[in-house]
């Protein structure tokens, strides 16, 4: 028996997508040309699957900042934040957001991923029971399951179902912790949040909201669906990321409860990893000063991502997702689905490969994110590429069928 | 409501079971099971409380967690994911779901 014989299941799915072209879930940025271009396989290639919402990683302010910070603090803290690794910029940070999201705290973590685990590892116990979204990321399902709490999924931006779920008497006893996503990263929807906060008030519940897809995307100010929606109040805990809009690394949580500091010296994940590189505080410092004083990127942002979602829908193409800056294109099946992608790269557009198990209801989607930093004609080239690539499957489609009626 | 006399029928086919002869309410619950998994059933193999969810019927870890809702719905019970992770059969799978309706 070999160790790796657990995977040979997704290894011979992967060498199947192998035998297609390109690897998706390898691909080389082989130079990165602005927030928008970059090249691949040797191709100028136009972005639009990086969540570069804002399109600041080029921000001549923040990569200044950062080279600054370089200079002044070294490459990295080479130790975590209970011990040498709290630089007075990751205090700056932490008192920046605080600011902006109107949250009497905030902690930073290295990375998005880590934020989530560390919050809701450190706000849940074996004796609670978390309530999650069913399409939540893999790093809510991540933390869930090292918090130790009791995990009980509900159907998908679905009120009622949370409500059932919470009457039910398995769940009785502990604290509940409902976490629901901002917009939802596959399919580009968002949380019904003022819903929730209906439930979540009837139950006695917290609520904990993952913008990462929509700080700086939703709301009059940037700070997300909860903002939008008028519910900041009901939203007990805010977890949210640095690597989209803000267009770096880390992650951050948020909260008004005034003993949520105690999760310092409580949350493992907090605690035993290296904090953030100076550089990178540095930079999404002065990223967030942009995200809040240049309103003009999120109309941009929204412009482009209507341009984008209606053209794609007149090219005849599946859209599954609202009117975002996510856009889903469902593919009929795994196969079209990688064939389509790699026609969109040797045609210089990148975007994301989504498959089964990380979609939800099986869906292979072919996945858009727009950015504020695309042109209206990158929009148009975009467009007709994406034009080109459906000819050739309705193509495709129509010779299979030629040669299944002709035997 | 209609949810509380689904909940009646449950308890009347399975609450007085449960507690006493808990092999005849596994074979029940299986037979339920069998049923709601016949949809994952591509190859139309014969199921039965030996077979692997996993490796026989190929559903993966996603369809496992909605699988898990649709059960939960049906018997008015809350099977949380965490007790997921040992299930490797469909007899597992409904033991689980036993001792579920038992803890009610």
């Amino acid at each position: 028996m070999d160790i790796f014989d657990k995977y040979a299941l997704a290894s011979g799915r992967h060498d199947r997508v192998l035998e297609v072209g390109s690897d998706p879930f390898n691909l080389r940025m082989e130079e990165i040309y602005s927030a928008t271009e970059a090249r691949v396989n040797g191709r100028r290639t136009i972005l639009v699957g990086t969540n570069n919402y804002l399109g600041i990683t080029f921000d001549p302010a923040c990569t200044e900042a950062a080279i600054d910070a370089i200079r002044k603090y070294g490459t990295g803290t080479t130790g975590s934040r209970i011990a040498n690794g709290t630089y007075s910029a990751h205090l700056a940070l932490e008192e920046v957001l605080s600011r902006f999201l109107k949250r009497r705290s905030t902690m930073v973590f290295p990375t998005g991923y880590q934020a989530n685990l560390g919050i809701l590892a450190g706000l849940a116990g074996a004796s609670d029971t978390i309530f999650l979204d069913a399409d939540s990321h893999a790093s809510i399902y991540d933390g869930s399951r090292l918090s130790g709490a009791t995990l009980v999924r509900f159907r998908h931006n679905d009120p009622k179902d949370l409500d059932k779920r919470l009457t039910r008497p398995g769940t009785q006893g502990g604290c509940k912790l409902i976490v629901v996503e901002g917009i939802y990263s596959m399919l580009g929807d968002r949380a019904p949040l003022a819903e929730f906060a209906e439930v979540k008030r009837e139950h006695g519940a917290y609520l904990l909201v993952d913008e990462a897809h929509s700080l700086g995307v939703l709301g009059d100010h940037g700070r997300g669906l909860a903002e939008e929606q008028g519910v900041e109040d009901d939203a007990d805990f805010v977890v949210g990321t640095f690597s989209k809009s803000l267009g770096a690394v880390g992650g951050f949580g948020a909260s008004n409860h005034p003993k949520f500091d105690v999760l310092r010296f409580c949350s493992r994940p907090y605690m035993f990893t290296a904090s953030s590189s100076p550089s990178n505080v540095a930079s999404v410092l002065v990223a967030v000063r942009r995200m809040a004083e240049q309103p003009e990127l999120r109309l941009r942002l929204w412009d482009n991502a209507r341009a984008l979602h209606d053209g794609l829908s007149n090219l005849g193409l599946e859209i599954i997702s609202p009117e975002s800056p996510v856009i889903a294109i469902r593919m009929k099946d795994e196969e079209t689905a990688i064939h389509a992608w790699n026609q969109l790269l040797e045609n210089g557009i990148y975007v994301n490969l989504a498959l089964p198990p990380g979609t939800p209801n099986g869906a292979c989607l072919l996945r858009c994110s727009v950015s504020a930093a695309h042109t209206g004609e990158q929009i148009e080239e975009i467009l007709a590429r994406f034009a080109a690539m459906a000819a050739e499957l309705n193509e495709r489609s129509e010779k299979t069928l030629a040669a299944h009626a002709t035997p | 409501m209609a949810g509380a006399q689904n909940m009646r029928d449950i308890r009347e086919r399975f609450g007085m079971e449960c507690g006493g002869d808990m092999d005849k309410s596994v074979d029940a619950v299986v037979a339920d099971l069998c049923d709601m998994l016949q949809q994952y059933n591509k190859e139309g193999i014969e199921l039965t409380a030996a077979t692997n969810l996993g490796s026989e019927l190929n559903i993966d870890s996603v369809e496992v967690m909605d699988l898990i809702m649709e059960i939960e719905d049906k018997f008015d019970i809350d099977i949380p994911i965490n007790m997921v992770s040992d299930i490797e059969r469909i007899g597992d799978l409904a033991k689980l779901v036993c001792q579920r309706l038992e803890g009610r």
